[in-house]
Parts: structure tokens; sequence; C-alpha cells
């Protein structure tokens, strides 16, 4: 579903941020990208969903070149920002139906939808208030259910869980798992790698830029626990 | 304070980006930037002197030099005032800083003063383009002493100071209104604007226009602009006579009202605050999904709802079309010959109604909207840049929102004219068809200079508003294209004059259209947010 090909980026002429990348998300996967602040993360996260360009390489979105079919690849994607900016001057409402408009889902459906995420993350009360009444967690649900009604094919979530609460946090993993169910395939990027280690079968270790280790979560941890695995990973590569 | 005012000013000026800058390219591209910006303000002060040197010689003629100097205080403190009364609500009051600010060490006091301080040295950098200029024609005409230059500059540092106490209690009032209600940018953008029509039409006093009197012709003439701004008189008293009277009143009471607003505004500043900063939140929400829309409508309901959610983008740009129809009944009501004086220029009505469908034109290429529609994306440009459409779209739902705040003011205005000039059908096609062209070509033109420029790290909205360089190349730029028929026309009949217009306009667009589809697409591709 999304495959990365020797993908690099530098924002500056000889410095490169992210370095000859290539892994591959089927469906069904939850793959988890995880690696120290600054190791490149966002910047791979910005590139897939469409925000940055990119030096060498390519990413295909379900065996299609983002540079080449940029539309058809974000019609199939949906991305979840660490820091979620909406629209502040729209109501929750009026931001989701800008959102299903944008994706041509028809109204049968996006009530549907809507009516099941909003409840699920109990924001329907709020739904009528402008955004810029919304605390931040209350957004990033928001951006959450705006993610969710198109039902994407890929999502993308860049620190999904920073600034959620408890339940919304168990609430956004069930519907992850849920998702993977039907054949979506979720990337994300976190720091929490308990959450990681219970919810993604795949994982890849970024570090400076380039993939220390990469491949099924089991393979990868054995009898340890990813913490350990991590921090030995890491520590290996700065001796 | 000293701090406050500084960083005040380095975000006003972007001067800090030159020195932050953290590659060759950035302070290259920062320096081009700055250079740019410098560039148009001093073709802006270049145009100011040739408007004043083509008026100035008929004061000479008459021997009323002086009243350039009256006429460019008039037009300054008048224009000082209504663009201070709608910066208020936005810099002194809502402002996104003031809860940071406050949780430091500083006093509220301390807050409001560097704010009032931080606009009157923009309103000195303002003043300066167009006092200098009519300064420059006097003093290179007429022998002046050294006691001119002194009373000059000291009445040129107080000059703002009016404005700036008239505007920031009226602001004041304006905001505490709205703040008292659910849709405060509505009322505050209503408030204003029925402000503005009452300040003009009292400034004309239509019924008591003062007479002109040929024999006694400086007078006259400052009467009527003392009229447009009542202090002109004192002015005139100062900077001809010498009257240090006049120009200790001049200092004192604004000094004083100044100092006196301060400690009023100080008491009830958080309270006013809070109130325009709180959310109406609707308790009985009941979801009901609506009939969905194209992409293309979705973003332009999208981008109307931002418009109107900021009365300083509201205020700013809809001025060209709420100035045409304020023009046109003024023009209606107050009579070719004065108004002829008022702006200086002898035949000025008679061209108007000559040219009708290019002065049209010209008030559409005042109203752009969209300079600074892609920067006001700001934080949320992720959300432009990841969703499956393509920029042509997003660039036309900016462009559809000019068309939308232009062009029913247009036809008002046409169907006004049409009726008081007994104008003919094909004059009435005409005053639609060139004033649209060149709505349209604004209206891309600013999407276009905002998309070489963007910034989307703005603290403030009314620095890409009004402060931006795009904001000052959409202004210059049509300028030109205002100027280029009157530039063309001795060899043209007004109808041949027309046609070419038309054409140019026409070429213009499709340039635009080109430039958009192409240039302008790669540069959004590249944009990183």
């Amino acid at each position: 579903m999304l495959e990365l090909k020797n993908y690099t980026k530098s924002y500056v002429k000889g410095k490169t941020i992210v370095d000859n990348l290539s892994l591959k998300v089927e469906k069904g996967d939850i793959y988890a990208f995880v690696g120290h602040n600054g190791a490149g993360k966002t910047t791979t996260i910005k590139s897939i969903v469409g925000i940055l360009e990119f030096d060498k390489g390519d990413i295909l979105i379900d065996n299609k070149s983002i540079k080449k079919n940029e539309i058809e690849c974000k019609m199939k994607m949906a991305y979840i920002p660490d820091n979620p900016d909406l629209y502040e001057h729209l109501k929750g409402i009026s931001y989701l139906n800008f959102i299903a408009d944008i994706y041509k889902v028809s109204k049968e459906k996006r009530e549907e939808l809507i009516k099941k995420y909003a409840e699920k993350f109990e924001l329907t009360k709020n739904l009528g208030d402008p955004i810029s009444s919304y605390s931040h967690g209350m957004k990033q649900k928001l951006a959450i259910i705006s993610a969710l009604i198109h039902e994407p094919k890929l999502l993308i979530l860049d620190e999904p869980f920073v600034g959620l609460d408890p339940k919304a946090s168990h609430t956004l993993k069930e519907i992850m798992k849920e998702m993977v169910k039907e054949g979506t395939a979720i990337f994300f990027s976190t720091h929490v790698l308990e959450v990681a280690e219970k919810l993604c079968n795949k994982i890849a270790i970024i570090k400076e830029g380039k993939i220390i280790v990469e491949g099924k979560m089991k393979d990868i941890i054995k009898d340890k626990s990813l913490e350990d695995i991590f921090m030995e990973l890491v520590d290996e590569k700065s001796n | 304070m000293k701090s406050l005012i500084k960083i005040n000013l380095l975000l006003f000026f972007d001067i800090h980006k030159l020195f932050n800058a953290k590659t060759k390219e950035e302070f290259a591209k920062n320096l081009i930037k700055m250079l740019s910006f410098l560039a148009c303000f001093v073709v802006l002060g270049v145009s100011v002197y040739y408007y004043f040197d083509f008026i100035f010689e008929g004061y000479l003629t008459l021997k009323i030099p002086y009243i350039i100097l009256a006429q460019s205080f008039a037009i300054v403190s008048s224009m000082l005032l209504l663009t201070n009364i709608y910066k208020i609500n936005g810099l002194l009051f809502n402002n996104k800083d003031y809860n940071l600010v406050l949780s430091l060490p500083v006093k509220r006091i301390t807050y409001i003063i560097s704010k009032l301080i931080s606009l009157y040295l923009s309103n000195i950098i303002y003043s300066l383009l167009i006092m200098i200029p009519p300064l420059i024609l006097y003093i290179k005409n007429v022998n002046v002493d050294a006691i001119f230059y002194i009373l000059y500059f000291i009445s040129f540092f107080i000059i703002p100071l009016i404005p700036i106490v008239i505007a920031t209690i009226i602001g004041t009032i304006i905001s505490s209104i709205s703040s008292k209600f659910k849709f405060k940018n509505l009322i505050n953008i209503l408030l204003t604007i029925a402000l503005f029509t009452l300040i003009l039409f009292i400034s004309m006093k239509l019924e008591t226009m003062p007479k002109i009197d040929i024999a006694n012709m400086g007078k006259s003439i400052i009467d009527i602009f003392n009229n447009i701004y009542p202090l002109t008189n004192l002015y005139v008293n100062i900077i001809k006579d010498y009257n240090i009277q006049s120009l200790f009143i001049f200092i004192i009471i604004p000094l004083l009202i100044f100092i006196i607003y301060i400690f009023i505004i100080n008491r009830f500043y958080t309270r006013i605050n809070n109130n325009l900063e709180k959310e109406y939140t609707n308790k009985k929400y009941k979801l009901i999904i609506k009939k969905g829309n194209t992409p293309l409508v979705a973003l332009y309901k999208k981008e109307i709802a931002r418009y109107f959610s900021s009365s300083n983008y509201v205020m700013n740009t809809m001025i060209g079309s709420i100035m045409l129809i304020i023009s046109i009944i003024i023009y209606i009501f107050v009579g070719k010959d004065k108004l002829d004086i008022m702006l200086g220029i002898k035949g000025f009505s008679q061209a108007i109604s000559d040219y009708t469908p290019i002065v049209l034109g010209c008030f559409m290429l005042l109203t752009c909207t969209t300079h600074p529609s892609i920067s006001l994306e700001g934080k949320q440009a992720w959300i432009m840049k990841t969703i499956p459409v393509s920029p042509i779209k997003i660039f036309l739902s900016k462009i559809m929102v000019n068309l939308t705040i232009s062009i029913p003011f247009l036809i008002l205005a046409a169907i006004l004219l049409k009726i008081y000039l007994k104008l003919s059908i094909n004059t009435f096609i005409l005053m639609l068809v060139i004033p649209i062209l060149y709505s349209t070509f604004i209206s891309m033109f600013g999407v276009i200079i905002n998309m070489c420029f963007v910034n989307f790290e703005w603290k403030n909205e009314i620095t890409i508003i009004k402060q931006s360089l795009p904001a000052f190349i959409s202004i210059l730029f049509p300028m030109l294209l205002a100027v280029l028929p009157f530039v063309i026309e001795h060899n043209l009949s007004i109808s041949q004059l027309n046609i070419l217009i038309i054409i140019i306009a026409i070429l213009l667009n499709i340039i635009c259209f080109i430039i958009l589809n192409t240039i302008s697409k790669k540069q959004f591709q590249k944009l990183n947010c």
C-alpha cells in the first residue's frame, strides 16, 4: 500500500536529512516509525503526504508514484499531523463537511461515519462550536475524525497519541485495529515505545536519517522489550 | 517597555529574519524581499511626488503654494485616522501575544503603551511617504526661514498623535460594543463601515459645503480641507503664519487626551479583551448533516468564511469596493466643481464621466483579497497541501472570493452612474466588462505575488494583510495599469481607447492564468509548511 524506494531528502545542499530510505507497508499492517527527535520521521511523513518534495527515490501509494499521480494518491490516504492546527474560523461540523466534500463522501456515508466517530470520541455535542473554542485534545479528536470519515486505504499519523486523554487514546487504538482488519494500512511515528510494541506488527527504527533496523516486530524484539532493543541499537550505532 | 517596542518593530519590518537566516540562500531571499520592500516604498514616494507636482503648479499660479502642505496634512491625517480605527482591533485588542506577554512580569499599562507607540512609529513611516514629497516641492519653490523647518518638523511628529488618539477611542468603543455580541467580527465590520460613511458625510457637510470665493481662493480651499479634517486651519496657522500659540494647542491637546485615554483604557482593558476572546458555544447542538458540495464550492465556502472571520482582512481589502460606492454617492451629491478642488485636479469630474468604465476598473484594482490569501493559511497550510485538490482549484477558490467581494458593488455602481449620467447601454456594458476584466486580473495577480513571497510564520495577520511585500506590490503594479489609459489616450478616441484597454486587460488575464498554471503551481508544490 505504501512503498518508499531509496527516498532521500535534504533541505540544504550537502546536508541530507533522510538518506536512501526504503520500506514497505502492506495492507493490514500497523507500521511504527520510531526514532530520536530530529531523526527524520516528520520529514519522511511530510513527503509521503505531499507536503514536502524530495530529492531522490520515489514514494508509491497503492503502486502509484506520488510525484506523478499526486491527486489520486492523496485521495487514498489520510494524514493526522503532530500538531492539529485546523481552520479556527469554522465550526467542528463545518470542518468535517469540508473534508467530506473534498473527498466526495456521499451524504449517507458522511452522516453514518461522522455520527459513529464523533460518538466514539465524545465530540458530538461540540461539533456546533467554533474550532477556536476547542482544547488541544478536542482539535486532535476532530483531526482524527476528519481523517476517518473518507475511509482511507492508508492512514499516516505523526505522534497521534500526544494530547489525547487516556480514553481517546484507547478508542484510537481500537479503531486502528478495526481498520487494519478491513485492509487499511497504517503508518505512524511515535515516541511511546510501549504503544508501538503492543499495537504494531512492523517497525522501522530511524537514526540520523537512516534506517537502522526494519521488519516484523516479533522478529526484531524476540523475547526482549522494544525499549531494550531501541536503546541497544541506538547506543550500538553511536559507538 | 523598550523590549516590547523593539519586538513589535522587528516583527513589523521582518528584520529579524535577515539576521536569523540559517543559510546564504535564505539570507539572500530575505535581503531581496527587504530591498523590494524599500523599492516599493521609493516608487510610492515618487508617485506621491508626481501627484503633488501635478497640482502644485496651479497653487503657484494662484500664489497659494502653502495649500500643498495643508492638503498633504489633511490627506495624511484622514488616512491615518481611518486606517487606525480598524487597526485597533487586532493590535491593541485581540492580539495573539497578549496572554504570553501578560504572563511575564509586565504591567498591563506597559503592554498598552508599547502597542500604541509601535502604532505611532508605523504611522510616522506612512506620514513620511505623503508629507515629504510636497515638502520638497514647497521648499524648492518658496523661500522659507529656519523657523519654518523647526515648526514643520515639530508638528510632523505630532501629526500621527491626533489620528491615533481619535482612532483608539473610536476603535475601543467599536471593540467594546462588538465584544458583547455573538458575531463579534461581523458587528465590528458593520460598525466600522457605518462609521466610515458617517465620517465622510460629516466631513463633506453636504449642505454647508463652503462656497468658492475666487478673490480669496486660498482661504476657501483651506476651508474645504478643514471640513475634511477639522485641524487643517490650525496646522496652516503653524506652518504659514508661524503661530506658536497654535503649535502649543496642537501639541498639548492630543497629548493630554492621550494620557487620560491610557489611564481609562487600563481600567477596562482586561474586560474588553476577555469579552473579545470569549467564544460562544451551542449547548443544545444537534447533529444534522446537510447535502454535500463539490470540492471547489467547499473550498470557496471555506475561503468566504475565513474572509469574514477577520475584520482586519475585510476592512483592508474591501476598501476599494466601499470607496467606490461612497465616491459615487459623493460624486452625485457634492457636485463636480467641488470634487475637482478637493482632489486638486481640474476637470477630474468631467474625466470621470468620459471614462466611467476605466474609472470603475481602477476601483476594482483597489480590491485585492488574494495577495495575503495563501500566507493567511498560516499553520493550517498543511491542510491545503495534503487534500486531493489541484493547486489551481485552491487558487480559483481564493480568486472567487475577490470577485464575490467586488462584482456586486460594481453592478450597483454601474447602475447608479448609468442613471445619474444618463449613459448609453453600450457604455453600461463597458462599465461591467472592463472592471470585471480588471478584477479577474488583480485577483490572479494577488495569488501570483503571494506565491512568490509566501510567509506562513506570521504572529499577527495584519502584518500579512497590510504590511507585507505582496500588499505593497499589489497596490503598486495595478497603479501602472490604472494610469496606462490616461498615458495613451492622447492619440485615440474614447471608443478606440476602450477597445485597446479591453485587449490589454484580456492579455494580462491570459498571462496571469498561464503563470498561475505553471510557475505558481510549481511554487505551491515546493511550499514547505
